[in-house]
């Protein structure tokens, strides 16, 4: 039946993409699967043309059919990675480093040509310049004597696909990961980082501090400490260890501390460390406890029909809050509830401001009123209360100046338009 | 019953019994605490060894957009060719294999750089009078294209550039996310085929360089 069927695209499609796909290498004619694989109507063109030429003998073969189509989808993606994507040493004059990396690709038979860009490049080796679907590379740096300037520098490990051959619009993929370099600074050189998370009132709070020698000289790291401070008032000390560090080296400060010493609020830290020179760094983090803030809600709605209700809160405790939700109460002068509504529970990430929204019905009500929110949250209750006026719409007046517009339309044209002498 | 006499003979047994119960339940305090001191302890450090490599990887889902045979119509100077889902051919008998334009995803871990290039101009690939050759970078998936800043490209997204084999042609993302939610974009082309264009087998190259950050 294949025979059959090759014979009769041969016959009649000599030139179409069909017999092309049958008759040479799939993988050289992706363009032509591809459009065959897409138009399946074309196919069926074809076949309806010989019904009209020729005398059609020709039933399909489904598994063929289903063979192309499976090829197909093969064939309409491409994919090229690069494992791993990116490495990172320190400089030492004359050093030899030698790197695995992983080139893969979905195409068995795909040609994919190795080669190297950055500053770099000029020192890379690769055991292999070219490679059939996916293989491992082995590069060799040789570091030289010296770089300059000092800071980060690049060795990119690029992989391309050989162009594809027959397709309009074809695609190829050029990937690189890379290995960065660092060449340290002359002299002293520290680089910090802070890790100071928010927490809550009377957590143990983890601070990390991460020092790390980028200088030529050796560090020893003396007076490291992480002050704190509140709206530029000085809270707090934490001294950490002093530590010697020697030449790419680097330590991680870790300082537990209670955070009941200090009050909710927002907070600034400066860590720093001597060297003798000082280096610096600094962040904000939030201290936390169990308060819902209501930071405004709805004061002003008119009384005709039902209206929404909204309240903006911000959640002040480190931790996430759910099923949260207010009541409402509108009181008159008297001190009497005029109106009541209750929003829906809604869920609070940690420290996350959101709009809790309801519906309240003012209907008979007119003028200066008092609302009070309660907001209810983990067993915990925020009570604000405000001024609430609810005005009315006067329909009447409305009307009466709808009309009088109208009239005067209607007077204009009539004086204006209507009344223009002929010529 | 105060009055019956007790055996000497069960008083006798039963402090054995009661001594050799003493004896069994200091045996099984010695054999309970010695077993668990084996089995048992307080953690006081823990390590976990777990290595996730990184890989940069990127797959053109859709990798080639062809019109197949075709020419323009007798009574048109042009035929206008798209990649989009309808209206893709205008005064042409082509048809389009493969609607909705070249489209690729950052399928690895790791954050990437994308930038396209195209190996010819509207001349060389077309030729004829006045031909056009352009494209257009958009989101498949919101926030796939990002600026150095994280933010949305906003000036070479989302509007037609004449695409050239000079780099002033090129359409890139300086961030190319590999978050599964945001890292597809797609590339769509308006080629213009004049009727005194090149004949034969056209074609052209569409290179996507990408380089890990």
């Amino acid at each position: 039946m294949k025979k059959k069927y090759l014979f009769f695209m041969s016959q009649v499609l000599p030139e179409t993409t069909a017999f092309r796909l049958w008759s040479t290498s799939i993988t050289r004619n992706l363009c032509y699967l591809t459009n065959f694989c897409a138009t399946k109507s074309k196919d069926f063109v074809c076949i309806q043309k010989t019904s009209v030429n020729q005398t059609p003998h020709f039933s399909v073969n489904w598994h063929i059919v289903f063979l192309i189509i499976l090829f197909c989808s093969f064939t309409v993606s491409a994919s090229l990675g690069i494992s791993p994507a990116k490495e990172e040493i320190d400089f030492t004059p004359g050093a030899v480093h030698t790197f695995n990396f992983i080139v893969s690709s979905d195409d068995p038979n795909k040609k994919i040509k190795i080669y190297f860009d950055g500053d770099l490049a000029e020192y890379a080796v690769s055991n292999v310049e070219d490679i059939v679907g996916s293989g491992e590379v082995i590069v060799t740096l040789t570091l030289p004597n010296s770089i300059d300037p000092p800071g980060d520098h690049a060795l990119y490990f690029r992989a391309i696909e050989s162009p594809p051959e027959g397709e309009f619009l074809g695609s190829r993929i050029d990937i690189g990961a890379f290995v960065k370099v660092f060449v340290p600074y002359p002299g002293h050189y520290a680089l910090l980082y802070m890790d100071f998370p928010d927490g809550n009132v009377g957590e143990i709070i983890n601070v990390g501090l991460a020092v790390y020698n980028k200088g030529t000289q050796p560090l020893n790291l003396r007076r490291s400490k992480v002050e704190i401070y509140s709206s530029q008032t000085f809270v707090k000390t934490l001294d950490l260890p002093d530590i010697d560090l020697s030449f790419a080296g680097g330590y991680n400060h870790r300082y537990s501390f209670n955070s009941s010493e200090l009050l909710p609020g927002e907070y600034f830290s400066i860590a720093s460390v001597e060297t003798p020179e000082v280096w610096q760094t600094n962040g904000t983090f939030r201290i936390g406890s169990l308060f819902m803030n209501i930071t405004y809600f709805t004061t002003n709605i008119s009384g005709n029909s039902i209206q929404p209700f909204f309240i903006n809160v911000q959640n002040l405790w480190n931790n996430d809050a759910k099923d949260v939700y207010a009541n409402v109460n509108i009181t008159n002068s008297s001190g009497q509830s005029v109106a009541y509504m209750r929003t829906p529970s809604v869920n609070f990430a940690k420290w996350e401001q959101k709009v809790i929204q309801g519906f309240i019905d003012p209907t008979g009500l007119k003028g200066n009123y008092t609302a009070t929110v309660e907001l209810n949250y983990l067993g915990k209750t925020t009570i604000v209360s405000g001024q609430f006026f609810v005005k009315s719409i006067n329909y009447l007046l409305y009307s009466i100046i709808a009309f009088a517009l109208a009239l005067l339309l209607l007077a204009l044209y009539y004086f204006f338009i209507k009344r223009r002498p002929r010529k | 019953m105060g009055d019956e006499k007790v055996s000497p003979f069960l008083v006798f047994i039963a402090v054995i019994a009661v001594a050799v119960s003493l004896f069994s339940l200091g045996l099984i305090y010695l054999s309970a605490n010695t077993l668990f001191s084996q089995i048992s302890g307080r953690v006081t450090n823990g390590e976990t060894n777990l290595t996730v490599n990184t890989q940069t990887e990127i797959n053109f889902t859709t990798r080639a957009i062809g019109w197949g045979n075709g020419r323009v119509n007798q009574d048109a100077n042009s035929a206008s060719l798209t990649t989009f889902a309808t209206n893709n051919v205008t005064g042409g008998n082509w048809t389009l294999t493969t609607a909705g334009g070249l489209r690729i995803e950052n399928i690895g871990n790791v954050n990437v750089t994308l930038n396209l290039s195209v190996a010819k101009t509207a001349v060389t690939f077309i030729g004829g009078t006045s031909p056009v050759y352009q494209w257009n970078l958009t989101n498949v998936e919101a926030a796939s294209c990002l600026n150095s800043s994280q933010q949305n490209m906003s000036d070479r997204m989302n509007s037609w550039f004449t695409a050239t084999s000079a780099n002033t042609g090129n359409l890139w993302c300086d961030v190319f996310p590999f978050n599964s939610a945001k890292d597809t974009v797609r590339v769509d082309f308006n080629i213009t085929v004049p009727e005194n264009s090149l004949t034969g087998a056209l074609g052209d190259i569409i290179t996507a360089t990408v380089t890990a950050l």
